[in-house]
C-alpha cells in the first residue's frame, strides 16, 4: 500500500523584496519518511516550511501534499501540523486545553475532546501534566505538549521548526531519538528543520542540505556525511578536510594535484574547474597522524599525505581529535582512535605527517 | 547586619527620600486633608478644627438642597465614563490589531492620533462648541462631549495597546491557524484572552480619563455639568464640607475602578502562572 503523506515541490521560489529566500526548489519526500532540512541560518529551510505550512505564500511553484496542491489553501485547511521554534504554547490554557484546541475549534464538546487529548498527553509520555499551565513545566516538557497539540489534528505531515535547538544538550539527544520512535510508530512523514549536522544524520531517512535557498544534496544520512556532493556539503556535514589545488598533471587513472603550500596529492577522475582547480575530500576519521621523524614510508602512498605540525590535541574520550596546521590558511583535522592514537606518540608542537588510503579519498562534483 | 548598619549613609540618600517625601505629600496630603475633612461636625465648617464628626455632609449631597444639581452630574459622568470607557477599548483594541500591519496612510493616521494628544483640551470643546452655535445643534454630555473625550482617550487607549500588542508573540497567532483556527477562533480564543490584562489596562485608563476630565467636556456639554464641572462651579457657590463629600465619594469611585481593573490583571496573570504557586516572582511571569 502506498504510504500517505508525500510531499511534493515543483519550482518553489519565494522573494521578500530583492531577497531571494527560496530558489526553484523541487524536491519530492516520500509518504512516512523522516526528512531533516539542513543549513546554516539564513539558508531558507525556515521559509519552507513555513511555505509548506501555509503560513508563507510562495512566489512561484507548487506544493503538493499526495499529488495535491495545496496553494491557495489557508494554513488551518492543510493536512500539515507545524510544531513551532517557540512551542508558541497559548499561555491561558492548561496543557490538557492547549492539546484540545484544534478540536474545540472544530466544535467537539468537551468531554470528547478531552478524553481525545488525554490519550494523546499519554501518547507522549505527559499523561500527568494535564492541568498544568504552560509556565509551570520545562522546556522539554512544553515541547511535549507542542508535539501532541499538533500530533491530535492527525495531520499527514507534521512540520518540526528546530524543535531541539531550545533545549540543553542531555534531552536534546534524548528527544530525537523520541522523535524519530514517535514518527516509526505513526508512520507520517516528519519535516524536521535544523543547522546541526548531527541531528540531521541521527535522526532522518532524508537529508536535505540547503544554501542560499538552494537545495545542494538530497540523499541518505549515510550517503551525505560519506560522500558529499560538494566542498559546501563537505564543510558543513563536517566530516571531512577538503583539499583544493591545480591539477599539474593529469592521467586516466586519476589527477596530480598542487595544494596551495606546494604539496601533490592524487585524486581519482573528476570535474575540473575552467582554470584547472579542483577539490577532494578525505574523511577525518579516514586520516592517520605520525611523526615526520618516524621510518614509515611503506605506509604511505605517495601523493596521499601531507606534511604539517600539530596545532592541538582534544581527548574526546572515544577518540583524539588532532588539528595539523599545513601552512598559514590551511588546517585539517584528523579524528584517531585511542589505539592509534597512543602507538603514534605524537604532542602538541610536533612536526608531522597526515595521510591516508587512496581508497578513502572521494571526488567533489561541484564547488 | 551589623555591617550594614554601620555603613555611612550618603548625603543624596537624605536628599532624594526628602524630595520623595515632599512628592507623596503633594499627592496624597490634599487627598487625605478632603477625606477628613468631608466628616465634619454638623457645625463644622470648611476649614479645621474638626467640631465633632457625622456623615450631614453625604446626607446634603442626597438631599441636593444647598448643592445643586450634584447627584445628577455624578449619574452622568459614570454613565459617560461607561460610554467613554467602552469605546475606547473597542476602537484601541482593533485599531492596535489594525496597525500590525502596513497599510497606506499608516504613518499620517498615526501622526493624526499623536496630534489628537498634543492639541490643548481647551480648544477642542471650545471648537466644538462654537460649530454647535454655528450650525445651531445643541452640545450635549452624551453627544459632543463624548466625542471629546474620545480624542483624549482613544490616543492613550491606541498607545497601550501598541506596547501590549509590542509583545505578543506572533507565532501564538500562527498555532492557531495552524490547528484549524479562522480568523474569528483565532482573535476569540487567542488573541483576545492573551491580550485581556492589557486590554482591561485600556478600559481603566478610559474611564478614569473621562471621569475626571474637565477642559474637553467645558464648552461641550451643554446645559448638565458633568461631575469636575460641577464640583468646579460648586468651588465658588459651595461654602461647606458638602465639597469635601463629594470629594471624597468621586476618589472612592476612582480608586473602585483602578483597584478592580488591578485585581482582576492580578488574577489573570496567577492563573496563567499556575494556580498552586503563589510565590509573588512568578506571578509577572504569566504572560
Amino acid at each position: 500500500m502506498q504510504q500517505t503523506g508525500e510531499l511534493q515541490l515543483v519550482g518553489v521560489s519565494k522573494r521578500f523584496g530583492e531577497v531571494v529566500a527560496v530558489d526553484a526548489v523541487d524536491l519530492t519526500i516520500p509518504g512516512g519518511s523522516y526528512c531533516c532540512l539542513l543549513g546554516p541560518s539564513g539558508c531558507g529551510k525556515t521559509t519552507l516550511l513555513r511555505i509548506i505550512a501555509g503560513h508563507e505564500m510562495p512566489s512561484a511553484g507548487d506544493v503538493l501534499i499526495d499529488g495535491e496542491s495545496v496553494i491557495g489553501m489557508p494554513a488551518r485547511s492543510r493536512p500539515t501540523a507545524m510544531m513551532f521554534q517557540s512551542y508558541a504554547l497559548f499561555p491561558h490554557l492548561n496543557c490538557l486545553d492547549n492539546v484540545a484546541f484544534s478540536l474545540r475549534m472544530r466544535g467537539m464538546p468537551k468531554i470528547r475532546r478531552r478524553e481525545r487529548a488525554q490519550q494523546i498527553l499519554d501518547f507522549v509520555r505527559m499523561g500527568g501534566f494535564a492541568h498544568r499551565m504552560p509556565a509551570q513545566i520545562s522546556g522539554g516538557e512544553q515541547q511535549r505538549i507542542a508535539l501532541a497539540r499538533a500530533l491530535i489534528t492527525e495531520p499527514k505531515v507534521v512540520l518540526l521548526d528546530e524543535p531541539l535547538s531550545a533545549l540543553d544538550e542531555f534531552f536534546r539527544v534524548q528527544m530525537r531519538v523520541e522523535l524519530r520512535a514517535m514518527q516509526q510508530e505513526l508512520a507520517i512523514t516528519f519535516i524536521h528543520v535544523t543547522h546541526t549536522n548531527t541531528e540531521a544524520i541521527a535522526t532522518s531517512d532524508l537529508v536535505v542540505v540547503m544554501d542560499h535557498g538552494v537545495i545542494v544534496q538530497v540523499d541518505s544520512p549515510i550517503q551525505v556525511y560519506d560522500k558529499p556532493r560538494s566542498s559546501y556539503v563537505a564543510r558543513f556535514v563536517g566530516g571531512h578536510n577538503v583539499f583544493f589545488g591545480r591539477v599539474v598533471e593529469s592521467k586516466k587513472e586519476g589527477d596530480l594535484i598542487e595544494l596551495s603550500n606546494g604539496e601533490r596529492l592524487w585524486a581519482p577522475p573528476g570535474p575540473v574547474s575552467t582554470d584547472r582547480r579542483r577539490s577532494f575530500a578525505v574523511r577525518k576519521d579516514c586520516m592517520t597522524v605520525s611523526r615526520a621523524s618516524d621510518e614509515p614510508a611503506k605506509q604511505w602512498e605517495p601523493f596521499h599525505k601531507v606534511e604539517g605540525v600539530v596545532h592541538a590535541i582534544e581527548y574526546e574520550g572515544t577518540r583524539f581529535k588532532v588539528s595539523v596546521i599545513l601552512n598559514k590558511e590551511e588546517m585539517i583535522v584528523a579524528l584517531m582512535t585511542h589505539r592509534d592514537f597512543m602507538a603514534s606518540g605524537i604532542d602538541q608542537g610536533d612536526p608531522v605527517v597526515a595521510w591516508w588510503s587512496p581508497e578513502d579519498v572521494h571526488v567533489l562534483l561541484e564547488d | 547586619m551589623s555591617h550594614r548598619s554601620k555603613r555611612a549613609v550618603p548625603v543624596s540618600f537624605y536628599v532624594l527620600a526628602a524630595i520623595f517625601g515632599a512628592f507623596v505629600l503633594f499627592l496624597y496630603g490634599p487627598m487625605i486633608v478632603i477625606f477628613i475633612l468631608s466628616f465634619q461636625g454638623p457645625e463644622g465648617g470648611l476649614t479645621f478644627p474638626m467640631r465633632g464628626v457625622s456623615l450631614k455632609w453625604f446626607m446634603a449631597l442626597l438631599a441636593q438642597e444647598r448643592t445643586g444639581d450634584a447627584a445628577g452630574s455624578f449619574v452622568r459622568s459614570l454613565f459617560l465614563s461607561l460610554a467613554v470607557m467602552m469605546l475606547t477599548t473597542v476602537i484601541s483594541v482593533t485599531a492596535g490589531l489594525g496597525f500590525r500591519r502596513r497599510f497606506s496612510g499608516d504613518r499620517a493616521l498615526f501622526y493624526f492620533v499623536v496630534a489628537c494628544l498634543v492639541m490643548p483640551g481647551v480648544l477642542i470643546s471650545f471648537g466644538i462648541g462654537l460649530i454647535c452655535q454655528i450650525i445651531g445643534l445643541q452640545p450635549q454630555w452624551y453627544t459632543t462631549a463624548l466625542g471629546a473625550q474620545l480624542t483624549w482617550t482613544l490616543p492613550f487607549g491606541l498607545f497601550i495597546m501598541f506596547a501590549v500588542l509590542g509583545r505578543f508573540d506572533r507565532s501564538l497567532e500562527e498555532a492557531a491557524r495552524d490547528l484549524g483556527a479562522t480568523n474569528w477562533q483565532t482573535l476569540r480564543h487567542v488573541l483576545l484572552p492573551i491580550l485581556l490584562p492589557g486590554i482591561i489596562g485600556v478600559a481603566m485608563f478610559g474611564f478614569t480619563l473621562s471621569y475626571d476630565e474637565i477642559p474637553r467636556t467645558m464648552f461641550s456639554s451643554g446645559g448638565s455639568n458633568t461631575l469636575p464641572l460641577e464640583i468646579l462651579a460648586l468651588t465658588n457657590t459651595e461654602t461647606s464640607p458638602a465639597l469635601y463629600a463629594i470629594g471624597t465619594l468621586t476618589t472612592c469611585v476612582s480608586l473602585v475602578v483602578i483597584v478592580a481593573a488591578l485585581v482582576a490583571i492580578v488574577l489573570i496573570q496567577r492563573r496563567r502562572s499556575g494556580k498552586s504557586i503563589r510565590r509573588i516572582d512568578t506571578i509577572g511571569k504569566g504572560s
